[in-house]
Protein backbone atom coordinates (compact mmCIF):
# COMPACT_ATOMS: atom_id res chain seq x y z
CA UNK A 1 0.00 0.00 0.00
CA UNK A 2 2.95 2.61 0.74
CA UNK A 3 3.98 4.78 -1.99
CA UNK A 4 6.99 6.22 0.13
CA UNK A 5 10.60 4.20 -0.19
CA UNK A 6 11.47 4.76 2.95
CA UNK A 7 12.38 7.89 5.79
CA UNK A 8 11.07 11.23 4.89
CA UNK A 9 13.94 13.51 3.95
CA UNK A 10 15.38 15.82 6.39
CA UNK A 11 16.28 19.29 3.76
CA UNK A 12 15.71 18.81 -0.17
CA UNK A 13 16.11 22.35 -0.54
CA UNK A 14 15.95 23.25 -4.20
CA UNK A 15 14.92 19.65 -5.03
CA UNK A 16 12.08 19.84 -2.90
CA UNK A 17 11.37 22.50 -5.03
CA UNK A 18 11.90 21.13 -8.32
CA UNK A 19 9.52 18.34 -6.93
CA UNK A 20 6.62 20.90 -6.05
CA UNK A 21 6.91 22.43 -9.92
CA UNK A 22 5.70 18.52 -10.37
CA UNK A 23 2.65 18.88 -8.53
CA UNK A 24 1.43 21.98 -10.72
CA UNK A 25 -0.61 19.40 -12.94
CA UNK A 26 -3.88 19.33 -14.04
CA UNK A 27 -6.05 18.94 -10.33
CA UNK A 28 -4.14 20.68 -8.76
CA UNK A 29 -4.62 24.34 -7.99
CA UNK A 30 -1.50 25.25 -9.38
CA UNK A 31 -3.05 26.93 -12.58
CA UNK A 32 -2.38 30.88 -11.84
CA UNK A 33 -0.22 32.09 -14.08
CA UNK A 34 1.08 35.71 -12.62
CA UNK A 35 2.75 37.52 -15.38
CA UNK A 36 3.90 40.71 -13.45
CA UNK A 37 7.84 40.90 -14.17
CA UNK A 38 8.56 40.22 -10.94
CA UNK A 39 6.73 36.41 -10.95
CA UNK A 40 7.31 36.14 -15.18
CA UNK A 41 11.60 36.48 -13.57
CA UNK A 42 10.97 34.50 -10.66
CA UNK A 43 9.56 31.65 -12.42
CA UNK A 44 13.07 31.91 -15.04
CA UNK A 45 14.89 32.11 -11.82
CA UNK A 46 13.57 28.81 -10.92
CA UNK A 47 14.12 27.22 -13.82
CA UNK A 48 17.60 28.14 -13.72
CA UNK A 49 17.71 27.32 -9.88
CA UNK A 50 16.36 24.26 -10.98
CA UNK A 51 19.43 23.69 -14.04
CA UNK A 52 21.78 25.11 -11.56
CA UNK A 53 25.30 23.22 -10.84
CA UNK A 54 23.96 22.65 -7.19
CA UNK A 55 20.85 20.76 -8.22
CA UNK A 56 22.90 18.78 -10.80
CA UNK A 57 25.03 17.71 -7.83
CA UNK A 58 22.34 16.72 -5.46
CA UNK A 59 20.84 15.05 -8.55
CA UNK A 60 24.63 13.35 -9.41
CA UNK A 61 24.61 12.36 -5.58
CA UNK A 62 21.38 11.08 -5.65
CA UNK A 63 21.95 8.82 -8.60
CA UNK A 64 24.77 7.39 -6.74
CA UNK A 65 22.60 6.74 -4.03
CA UNK A 66 20.63 4.64 -6.44
CA UNK A 67 23.93 2.83 -7.70
CA UNK A 68 25.01 2.26 -4.26
CA UNK A 69 26.08 -1.08 -2.92
CA UNK A 70 22.84 -1.20 -0.88
CA UNK A 71 20.81 -0.25 -3.24
CA UNK A 72 21.94 -2.56 -5.48
CA UNK A 73 21.86 -5.48 -3.03
CA UNK A 74 17.86 -4.52 -2.79
CA UNK A 75 17.36 -4.12 -6.62
CA UNK A 76 18.71 -7.59 -7.16
CA UNK A 77 16.66 -9.24 -4.09
CA UNK A 78 13.64 -7.16 -5.85
CA UNK A 79 14.85 -8.52 -9.62
CA UNK A 80 15.13 -12.64 -8.14
CA UNK A 81 11.86 -11.64 -6.74
CA UNK A 82 10.11 -10.98 -9.53
CA UNK A 83 11.92 -13.26 -11.30
CA UNK A 84 10.80 -16.36 -9.07
CA UNK A 85 7.24 -14.78 -9.70
CA UNK A 86 7.32 -14.76 -13.44
CA UNK A 87 9.05 -17.50 -14.27
CA UNK A 88 6.37 -19.79 -12.12
CA UNK A 89 3.64 -18.13 -13.55
CA UNK A 90 0.56 -19.85 -13.92
CA UNK A 91 -2.81 -18.92 -14.21
CA UNK A 92 -5.01 -20.76 -11.94
CA UNK A 93 -8.08 -18.70 -12.10
CA UNK A 94 -10.27 -16.25 -14.12
CA UNK A 95 -12.90 -15.09 -11.74
CA UNK A 96 -13.31 -11.67 -10.11
CA UNK A 97 -12.43 -7.76 -10.84
CA UNK A 98 -9.95 -6.08 -8.65
CA UNK A 99 -11.09 -2.56 -9.02
CA UNK A 100 -11.19 0.31 -6.52
CA UNK A 101 -14.89 2.09 -6.08
CA UNK A 102 -15.07 4.76 -3.84
CA UNK A 103 -18.11 4.86 -2.21
CA UNK A 104 -19.64 7.17 0.67
CA UNK A 105 -20.75 4.97 3.75
CA UNK A 106 -21.70 6.63 6.98
CA UNK A 107 -19.37 9.29 7.87
CA UNK A 108 -16.45 9.50 5.56
CA UNK A 109 -15.78 5.94 4.71
CA UNK A 110 -14.14 5.16 1.55
CA UNK A 111 -14.54 1.38 0.06
CA UNK A 112 -12.28 -0.27 -2.44
CA UNK A 113 -12.90 -3.55 -3.06
CA UNK A 114 -11.82 -6.92 -5.37
CA UNK A 115 -15.60 -7.58 -6.38
CA UNK A 116 -15.99 -11.46 -6.94
CA UNK A 117 -17.54 -10.92 -10.81
CA UNK A 118 -17.38 -13.91 -12.81
CA UNK A 119 -15.90 -13.98 -16.07
CA UNK A 120 -13.44 -11.12 -14.99
CA UNK A 121 -9.56 -11.44 -15.05
CA UNK A 122 -8.11 -11.66 -11.99
CA UNK A 123 -5.05 -13.79 -11.92
CA UNK A 124 -3.27 -15.07 -8.87
CA UNK A 125 0.32 -15.42 -10.18
CA UNK A 126 1.31 -18.81 -8.43
CA UNK A 127 2.80 -22.36 -9.80
CA UNK A 128 1.42 -25.07 -8.39
CA UNK A 129 4.27 -25.67 -6.23
CA UNK A 130 4.93 -22.34 -5.79
CA UNK A 131 3.33 -19.34 -3.28
CA UNK A 132 1.97 -16.07 -5.43
CA UNK A 133 4.20 -12.68 -4.66
CA UNK A 134 0.66 -11.08 -5.02
CA UNK A 135 -2.50 -10.88 -7.16
CA UNK A 136 -3.51 -8.83 -9.72
CA UNK A 137 -5.70 -7.38 -12.39
CA UNK A 138 -4.43 -8.20 -15.72
CA UNK A 139 -6.69 -7.30 -17.87
CA UNK A 140 -6.05 -3.68 -16.15
CA UNK A 141 -2.91 -3.25 -14.23
CA UNK A 142 -2.87 -1.37 -11.49
CA UNK A 143 -5.79 0.64 -13.00
CA UNK A 144 -3.57 3.71 -13.99
CA UNK A 145 -0.24 5.46 -12.97
CA UNK A 146 0.76 5.23 -9.50
CA UNK A 147 1.80 8.04 -8.25
CA UNK A 148 5.51 8.29 -7.31
CA UNK A 149 6.73 9.93 -3.63
CA UNK A 150 6.65 13.88 -4.62
CA UNK A 151 4.26 14.17 -7.15
CA UNK A 152 1.29 14.38 -5.54
CA UNK A 153 0.56 17.39 -3.53
CA UNK A 154 1.44 17.18 -0.08
CA UNK A 155 4.75 14.85 0.53
CA UNK A 156 7.11 17.41 -0.13
CA UNK A 157 5.35 20.71 0.71
CA UNK A 158 4.73 19.12 4.28
CA UNK A 159 8.13 18.32 4.77
CA UNK A 160 10.22 20.43 7.66
CA UNK A 161 12.79 20.02 5.56
CA UNK A 162 11.05 22.20 2.50
CA UNK A 163 10.98 25.22 4.47
CA UNK A 164 15.09 25.27 5.34
CA UNK A 165 14.80 24.02 8.38
CA UNK A 166 11.94 26.09 9.36
CA UNK A 167 9.20 24.08 9.00
CA UNK A 168 7.38 21.97 11.21
CA UNK A 169 6.06 18.34 10.67
CA UNK A 170 5.70 14.97 12.12
CA UNK A 171 8.93 13.10 11.71
CA UNK A 172 6.97 9.89 10.87
CA UNK A 173 4.09 10.90 8.72
CA UNK A 174 3.77 8.57 6.09
CA UNK A 175 1.66 8.56 2.45
CA UNK A 176 0.09 5.45 1.50
CA UNK A 177 -3.18 3.96 -0.71
CA UNK A 178 -5.74 2.49 -0.14
CA UNK A 179 -5.08 -0.41 -2.55
CA UNK A 180 -1.74 0.08 -4.09
CA UNK A 181 -0.86 -0.23 -8.08
CA UNK A 182 0.84 -3.50 -7.56
CA UNK A 183 -2.22 -5.12 -6.01
CA UNK A 184 -4.78 -3.72 -8.37
CA UNK A 185 -6.03 -0.60 -7.14
CA UNK A 186 -6.34 2.37 -9.13
CA UNK A 187 -3.54 4.89 -9.46
CA UNK A 188 -3.94 8.79 -9.07
CA UNK A 189 -3.72 11.30 -6.28
CA UNK A 190 -7.33 10.08 -5.16
CA UNK A 191 -6.03 7.00 -3.85
CA UNK A 192 -3.65 8.98 -1.99
CA UNK A 193 -3.53 10.09 2.20
CA UNK A 194 -1.46 10.05 4.62
CA UNK A 195 -1.31 8.74 8.14
CA UNK A 196 1.74 7.66 10.32
CA UNK A 197 4.73 5.44 9.53
CA UNK A 198 3.66 3.33 12.50
CA UNK A 199 0.42 2.97 11.84
CA UNK A 200 1.45 2.15 7.88
CA UNK A 201 3.71 -0.78 8.87
CA UNK A 202 0.76 -1.93 11.10
CA UNK A 203 -1.33 -2.11 8.02
CA UNK A 204 1.48 -3.89 5.81
CA UNK A 205 1.50 -6.58 8.14
CA UNK A 206 -1.64 -7.69 7.13
CA UNK A 207 -1.86 -6.22 4.15
CA UNK A 208 0.76 -8.86 3.03
CA UNK A 209 -1.14 -11.80 4.16
CA UNK A 210 -3.25 -11.10 1.60
CA UNK A 211 -1.01 -10.05 -0.96
CA UNK A 212 2.41 -11.71 -0.42
CA UNK A 213 5.00 -9.81 0.36
CA UNK A 214 9.03 -10.12 0.94
CA UNK A 215 10.48 -13.16 0.89
CA UNK A 216 9.38 -14.24 4.32
CA UNK A 217 5.68 -14.19 3.23
CA UNK A 218 6.31 -16.26 0.00
CA UNK A 219 7.19 -18.62 2.43
CA UNK A 220 3.73 -18.37 4.63
CA UNK A 221 1.49 -17.51 2.14
CA UNK A 222 0.07 -19.79 -0.43
CA UNK A 223 -3.17 -19.31 -2.74
CA UNK A 224 -4.73 -22.52 -2.90
CA UNK A 225 -5.41 -23.68 -6.48
CA UNK A 226 -8.46 -22.61 -7.33
CA UNK A 227 -8.73 -19.98 -4.75
CA UNK A 228 -11.39 -16.92 -4.90
CA UNK A 229 -12.09 -14.25 -2.88
CA UNK A 230 -13.75 -10.90 -2.01
CA UNK A 231 -11.13 -8.18 -0.62
CA UNK A 232 -12.56 -5.12 0.63
CA UNK A 233 -10.29 -2.39 2.11
CA UNK A 234 -12.48 0.58 3.91
CA UNK A 235 -10.62 3.92 4.55
CA UNK A 236 -12.36 6.66 6.65
CA UNK A 237 -10.64 9.97 6.66
CA UNK A 238 -10.77 12.90 8.48
CA UNK A 239 -13.00 15.48 7.91
CA UNK A 240 -11.72 18.89 6.40
CA UNK A 241 -8.48 19.03 6.91
CA UNK A 242 -6.45 21.66 5.75
CA UNK A 243 -2.55 22.54 6.22
CA UNK A 244 -2.71 26.18 5.21
CA UNK A 245 -3.38 27.78 7.90
CA UNK A 246 -0.45 26.98 10.42
CA UNK A 247 1.84 28.14 7.17
CA UNK A 248 -0.20 31.39 6.46
CA UNK A 249 -0.03 32.69 10.30
CA UNK A 250 3.52 32.10 10.76
CA UNK A 251 4.25 34.00 7.62
CA UNK A 252 2.11 36.87 8.30
CA UNK A 253 3.51 37.29 11.75
CA UNK A 254 6.64 37.17 9.87
CA UNK A 255 5.86 40.05 7.70
CA UNK A 256 4.29 42.05 10.66
CA UNK A 257 8.13 41.60 11.99
CA UNK A 258 9.54 42.63 9.14
CA UNK A 259 7.37 45.49 8.06
CA UNK A 260 7.24 46.71 11.97
CA UNK A 261 8.67 50.29 12.36
CA UNK A 262 11.01 49.44 15.34
CA UNK A 263 12.86 47.75 12.45
CA UNK A 264 16.08 49.14 11.69
CA UNK A 265 16.09 49.35 7.72
CA UNK A 266 13.00 51.70 8.55
CA UNK A 267 14.82 53.56 10.95
CA UNK A 268 17.72 53.67 8.92
CA UNK A 269 14.95 55.42 6.08
CA UNK A 270 13.68 57.65 8.81
CA UNK A 271 16.55 59.09 10.08
CA UNK A 272 17.57 59.54 6.39
CA UNK A 273 14.38 62.04 5.50
CA UNK A 274 13.17 62.96 8.86
CA UNK A 275 9.92 61.55 10.31
CA UNK A 276 7.97 64.59 9.89
CA UNK A 277 8.97 64.71 5.54
CA UNK A 278 6.48 64.03 2.83
CA UNK A 279 8.72 61.34 1.53
CA UNK A 280 8.75 59.54 5.18
CA UNK A 281 4.64 60.03 4.93
CA UNK A 282 4.64 58.63 1.46
CA UNK A 283 6.89 55.71 2.76
CA UNK A 284 4.61 54.78 5.43
CA UNK A 285 1.78 54.79 3.37
CA UNK A 286 2.93 53.05 0.93
CA UNK A 287 4.08 50.63 3.76
CA UNK A 288 0.81 50.06 5.59
CA UNK A 289 -0.36 49.05 2.16
CA UNK A 290 2.06 46.55 1.27
CA UNK A 291 1.53 44.89 4.56
CA UNK A 292 -2.15 44.60 4.53
CA UNK A 293 -1.48 43.22 1.16
CA UNK A 294 0.84 39.93 2.04
CA UNK A 295 -1.91 38.10 4.12
CA UNK A 296 -3.55 37.57 0.45
CA UNK A 297 -0.75 37.29 -1.45
CA UNK A 298 0.66 34.66 0.78
CA UNK A 299 -2.38 32.66 0.90
CA UNK A 300 -2.33 32.59 -3.12
CA UNK A 301 1.11 31.94 -3.05
CA UNK A 302 0.40 28.69 -0.56
CA UNK A 303 -2.72 27.85 -2.68
CA UNK A 304 -0.43 27.65 -5.76
CA UNK A 305 2.25 25.14 -3.82
CA UNK A 306 -0.64 22.96 -3.27
CA UNK A 307 -1.41 23.85 0.69
CA UNK A 308 -5.29 25.26 -0.52
CA UNK A 309 -6.76 22.26 -0.68
CA UNK A 310 -8.85 21.72 2.25
CA UNK A 311 -10.21 17.74 2.52
CA UNK A 312 -10.07 14.60 3.42
CA UNK A 313 -6.12 14.37 3.32
CA UNK A 314 -5.15 12.26 6.53
CA UNK A 315 -6.34 8.25 7.26
CA UNK A 316 -8.69 8.14 10.19
CA UNK A 317 -9.02 4.38 10.02
CA UNK A 318 -8.30 1.55 7.51
CA UNK A 319 -10.31 -1.69 7.69
CA UNK A 320 -9.41 -4.76 5.60
CA UNK A 321 -11.18 -7.91 5.21
CA UNK A 322 -10.40 -10.73 2.83
CA UNK A 323 -13.00 -13.64 2.43
CA UNK A 324 -11.89 -16.85 0.77
CA UNK A 325 -14.99 -18.19 -0.98
CA UNK A 326 -13.07 -21.33 -2.12
CA UNK A 327 -10.03 -22.07 -0.84
CA UNK A 328 -8.93 -24.14 -3.60
CA UNK A 329 -6.14 -27.34 -2.88
CA UNK A 330 -2.48 -26.69 -1.57
CA UNK A 331 -3.36 -23.78 0.25
CA UNK A 332 -0.82 -22.90 3.06
CA UNK A 333 -1.83 -23.72 6.54
CA UNK A 334 -1.97 -20.29 7.64
CA UNK A 335 -4.00 -19.11 4.38
CA UNK A 336 -7.09 -17.85 5.87
CA UNK A 337 -10.03 -14.69 5.98
CA UNK A 338 -8.79 -12.06 7.48
CA UNK A 339 -10.49 -9.25 8.89
CA UNK A 340 -8.07 -6.05 10.48
CA UNK A 341 -8.65 -2.86 11.45
CA UNK A 342 -5.88 0.07 12.33
CA UNK A 343 -7.69 2.81 13.71
CA UNK A 344 -6.12 6.44 13.46
CA UNK A 345 -3.44 7.79 14.87
CA UNK A 346 -2.69 11.40 16.71
CA UNK A 347 -1.51 13.15 13.66
CA UNK A 348 -3.22 16.80 12.51
CA UNK A 349 -3.00 19.46 10.37
CA UNK A 350 -2.18 21.29 13.44
CA UNK A 351 1.27 19.26 13.30
CA UNK A 352 2.32 21.22 10.45
CA UNK A 353 3.05 24.66 9.93
CA UNK A 354 6.52 26.75 10.47
CA UNK A 355 8.41 27.78 13.57
CA UNK A 356 7.35 30.83 15.31
CA UNK A 357 10.63 32.31 14.58
CA UNK A 358 9.80 35.84 12.52
CA UNK A 359 12.80 36.97 12.56
CA UNK A 360 14.46 33.88 10.71
CA UNK A 361 11.15 33.47 8.56
CA UNK A 362 11.23 36.94 7.18
CA UNK A 363 15.17 36.54 6.34
CA UNK A 364 14.58 33.83 4.23
CA UNK A 365 11.77 35.02 2.15
CA UNK A 366 13.95 38.23 2.18
CA UNK A 367 17.06 36.15 0.51
CA UNK A 368 14.80 33.59 -1.31
CA UNK A 369 17.12 30.87 -2.15
CA UNK A 370 15.81 28.18 0.07
CA UNK A 371 13.98 25.22 -0.55
CA UNK A 372 9.84 26.87 -0.54
CA UNK A 373 11.65 30.08 0.00
CA UNK A 374 12.81 30.21 -3.60
CA UNK A 375 10.18 31.86 -5.42
CA UNK A 376 9.97 35.82 -4.11
CA UNK A 377 7.60 35.75 -1.23
CA UNK A 378 8.18 39.53 -0.97
CA UNK A 379 8.62 40.35 -4.32
CA UNK A 380 5.57 42.33 -4.29
CA UNK A 381 7.42 44.80 -1.95
CA UNK A 382 9.90 46.94 -4.04
CA UNK A 383 9.31 50.05 -3.89
CA UNK A 384 10.13 53.73 -4.85
CA UNK A 385 9.28 57.12 -3.20
CA UNK A 386 10.32 60.20 -5.10
CA UNK A 387 11.85 63.68 -3.87
CA UNK A 388 10.35 66.53 -3.60
CA UNK A 389 12.25 68.88 -6.35
CA UNK A 390 11.60 73.04 -7.35
CA UNK A 391 11.87 72.17 -10.97
CA UNK A 392 14.65 72.77 -13.58
CA UNK A 393 14.70 76.27 -12.61
CA UNK A 394 14.92 76.14 -9.13
CA UNK A 395 18.93 75.74 -9.56
CA UNK A 396 18.68 72.53 -6.99
CA UNK A 397 19.84 69.32 -8.18
CA UNK A 398 17.49 66.90 -8.71
CA UNK A 399 16.99 64.47 -6.06
CA UNK A 400 17.22 60.62 -6.68
CA UNK A 401 13.93 58.52 -5.91
CA UNK A 402 14.31 56.28 -2.38
CA UNK A 403 14.02 52.45 -3.43
CA UNK A 404 12.30 51.54 -0.27
CA UNK A 405 12.92 47.20 -0.50
CA UNK A 406 12.67 43.97 1.90
CA UNK A 407 15.80 44.14 3.62
CA UNK A 408 18.16 41.78 6.11
CA UNK A 409 16.74 43.78 9.22
CA UNK A 410 13.34 44.68 7.71
CA UNK A 411 11.33 46.76 4.70
CA UNK A 412 13.37 49.61 3.98
CA UNK A 413 16.82 51.01 3.04
CA UNK A 414 20.04 49.06 3.11
CA UNK B 1 -6.95 58.44 -30.14
CA UNK B 2 -3.77 59.05 -32.37
CA UNK B 3 -2.32 61.22 -29.89
CA UNK B 4 -3.35 58.55 -27.11
CA UNK B 5 -1.08 56.40 -29.40
CA UNK B 6 1.68 58.68 -29.83
CA UNK B 7 1.99 59.64 -26.31
CA UNK B 8 2.21 55.59 -25.45
CA UNK B 9 5.03 55.38 -28.04
CA UNK B 10 6.72 57.92 -26.99
CA UNK B 11 6.95 55.97 -23.72
CA UNK B 12 7.27 52.88 -25.29
CA UNK B 13 10.64 54.22 -26.61
CA UNK B 14 11.96 55.60 -23.12
CA UNK B 15 11.53 52.02 -21.64
CA UNK B 16 12.70 50.52 -24.17
CA UNK B 17 16.29 53.04 -24.15
CA UNK B 18 16.16 52.30 -20.26
CA UNK B 19 16.15 49.15 -20.48
CA UNK B 20 19.05 49.15 -23.59
CA UNK B 21 21.88 47.03 -22.85
CA UNK B 22 24.12 49.76 -23.56
CA UNK B 23 23.17 52.38 -20.39
CA UNK B 24 25.93 52.00 -17.79
CA UNK B 25 23.52 51.00 -15.19
CA UNK B 26 22.86 47.41 -17.39
CA UNK B 27 26.75 47.49 -17.53
CA UNK B 28 27.40 47.98 -13.61
CA UNK B 29 25.05 44.81 -13.49
CA UNK B 30 26.95 42.70 -15.70
CA UNK B 31 30.04 44.09 -14.71
CA UNK B 32 29.15 42.85 -10.63
CA UNK B 33 27.34 39.65 -12.01
CA UNK B 34 31.13 38.25 -13.51
CA UNK B 35 32.28 39.34 -10.21
CA UNK B 36 30.24 37.16 -8.39
CA UNK B 37 29.42 34.61 -11.08
CA UNK B 38 28.70 32.18 -8.12
CA UNK B 39 26.04 34.22 -6.58
CA UNK B 40 24.28 35.68 -9.77
CA UNK B 41 25.72 34.30 -12.97
CA UNK B 42 25.41 36.80 -16.20
CA UNK B 43 23.04 34.73 -18.04
CA UNK B 44 20.42 34.48 -15.19
CA UNK B 45 20.73 38.47 -15.18
CA UNK B 46 20.15 38.74 -18.97
CA UNK B 47 17.14 36.31 -19.14
CA UNK B 48 15.55 38.94 -16.33
CA UNK B 49 16.10 41.65 -18.26
CA UNK B 50 14.21 40.30 -20.73
CA UNK B 51 11.60 39.51 -19.04
CA UNK B 52 11.48 43.13 -17.42
CA UNK B 53 11.65 44.21 -21.39
CA UNK B 54 8.67 41.85 -22.14
CA UNK B 55 6.63 43.27 -19.39
CA UNK B 56 7.74 46.78 -19.58
CA UNK B 57 5.12 47.85 -22.57
CA UNK B 58 1.95 46.67 -20.62
CA UNK B 59 3.48 48.30 -17.31
CA UNK B 60 4.31 51.56 -18.77
CA UNK B 61 0.66 51.38 -20.50
CA UNK B 62 -1.09 50.83 -17.19
CA UNK B 63 0.46 53.80 -15.66
CA UNK B 64 -0.52 55.92 -18.71
CA UNK B 65 -3.93 54.86 -18.27
CA UNK B 66 -3.75 55.61 -14.26
CA UNK B 67 -2.39 59.21 -14.85
CA UNK B 68 -5.40 59.73 -17.51
CA UNK B 69 -7.79 58.59 -14.82
CA UNK B 70 -6.25 61.44 -12.41
CA UNK B 71 -6.84 63.92 -15.32
CA UNK B 72 -3.11 64.65 -15.66
CA UNK B 73 -2.04 66.24 -18.66
CA UNK B 74 -0.34 63.33 -20.32
CA UNK B 75 0.30 66.11 -23.41
CA UNK B 76 3.80 66.78 -21.58
CA UNK B 77 4.64 63.39 -22.89
CA UNK B 78 4.90 64.19 -26.20
CA UNK B 79 7.77 67.10 -25.46
CA UNK B 80 9.57 64.21 -25.31
CA UNK B 81 9.08 62.73 -28.57
CA UNK B 82 12.44 62.77 -30.16
CA UNK B 83 14.51 62.69 -26.45
CA UNK B 84 13.46 58.74 -25.03
CA UNK B 85 16.61 59.64 -22.86
CA UNK B 86 15.25 62.62 -21.21
CA UNK B 87 11.68 60.99 -20.90
CA UNK B 88 13.15 57.62 -19.07
CA UNK B 89 14.91 60.45 -16.50
CA UNK B 90 11.37 61.62 -16.11
CA UNK B 91 10.36 58.64 -15.31
CA UNK B 92 13.03 57.86 -12.96
CA UNK B 93 12.91 60.64 -11.34
CA UNK B 94 9.04 61.17 -11.35
CA UNK B 95 9.23 64.74 -9.38
CA UNK B 96 8.27 67.15 -11.90
CA UNK B 97 4.99 68.07 -14.13
CA UNK B 98 3.23 64.92 -15.06
CA UNK B 99 5.25 62.17 -13.78
CA UNK B 100 5.17 63.16 -10.25
CA UNK B 101 1.23 63.37 -10.17
CA UNK B 102 0.59 59.62 -9.86
CA UNK B 103 1.61 56.46 -9.01
CA UNK B 104 5.24 55.50 -9.53
CA UNK B 105 5.85 55.07 -13.33
CA UNK B 106 7.84 52.03 -13.00
CA UNK B 107 6.85 50.41 -10.42
CA UNK B 108 7.19 46.77 -11.49
CA UNK B 109 11.24 47.78 -12.73
CA UNK B 110 12.63 46.77 -9.55
CA UNK B 111 13.31 42.97 -9.50
CA UNK B 112 15.63 41.03 -6.79
CA UNK B 113 17.52 38.76 -8.15
CA UNK B 114 18.03 35.76 -5.36
CA UNK B 115 21.59 34.80 -4.91
CA UNK B 116 22.55 31.10 -5.31
CA UNK B 117 24.92 31.50 -2.27
CA UNK B 118 22.66 30.09 0.60
CA UNK B 119 21.87 32.98 2.95
CA UNK B 120 23.11 35.91 0.82
CA UNK B 121 20.92 38.61 0.10
CA UNK B 122 19.33 39.52 -3.41
CA UNK B 123 20.79 41.57 -5.82
CA UNK B 124 18.40 44.14 -6.58
CA UNK B 125 18.03 45.34 -10.65
CA UNK B 126 15.79 48.94 -10.83
CA UNK B 127 16.17 51.77 -12.85
CA UNK B 128 18.84 54.56 -12.34
CA UNK B 129 19.15 57.89 -14.03
CA UNK B 130 21.60 56.52 -16.82
CA UNK B 131 19.54 53.26 -17.08
CA UNK B 132 17.98 49.95 -15.56
CA UNK B 133 20.45 47.70 -13.98
CA UNK B 134 22.44 48.56 -10.41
Amino acid sequence: MSTHDGKQPENKNQLVSDKTSEIATPGSSFHFLNNRPEAVAQRKLQENANNSLQVSQLRSIQEKANSSPQAKQAARLQAMANRYSSQQNTTIQKQGNMKSSPQASGGTPEVFQLLAKAGDTIELEVKPDEPPRFMRNKAEPGGGEEPKSGEIGGTGILDAGSWGGLGVSPRNFHRAHAISNAFGGGGGADNVAWWSSEKETEWTESEEKVRGGGLDQIEDWKPGDVETGNYTVTRGMKDNVNFKPGYLSRLSSSAAWGLDDSRAAWTRFRDLVGADSEEFKKGASIKAKYLASLGNYFSKKLDDLGYGKAGKNLIDRMNMNYQISNSGNGAGGSRADLSKEVASDDIDAADFGLKNEPQNIWKEMVAANTGLFTGNWLATGNKRVNRPWGGPKSGVPRPAPIELTPQEDGWGIP
Amino acid sequence: MEKENKEVECLYKAVEWGLGTNRPAWKRALSKALQNADSWPSELLVSVREEVLTQSGRLISDWYGEVISLGGDVGEILTFDDNPEGLWQELYYMNYGVFGLGPDPLDGFLISVPSRKSGEMPLLLSPKADGWGV
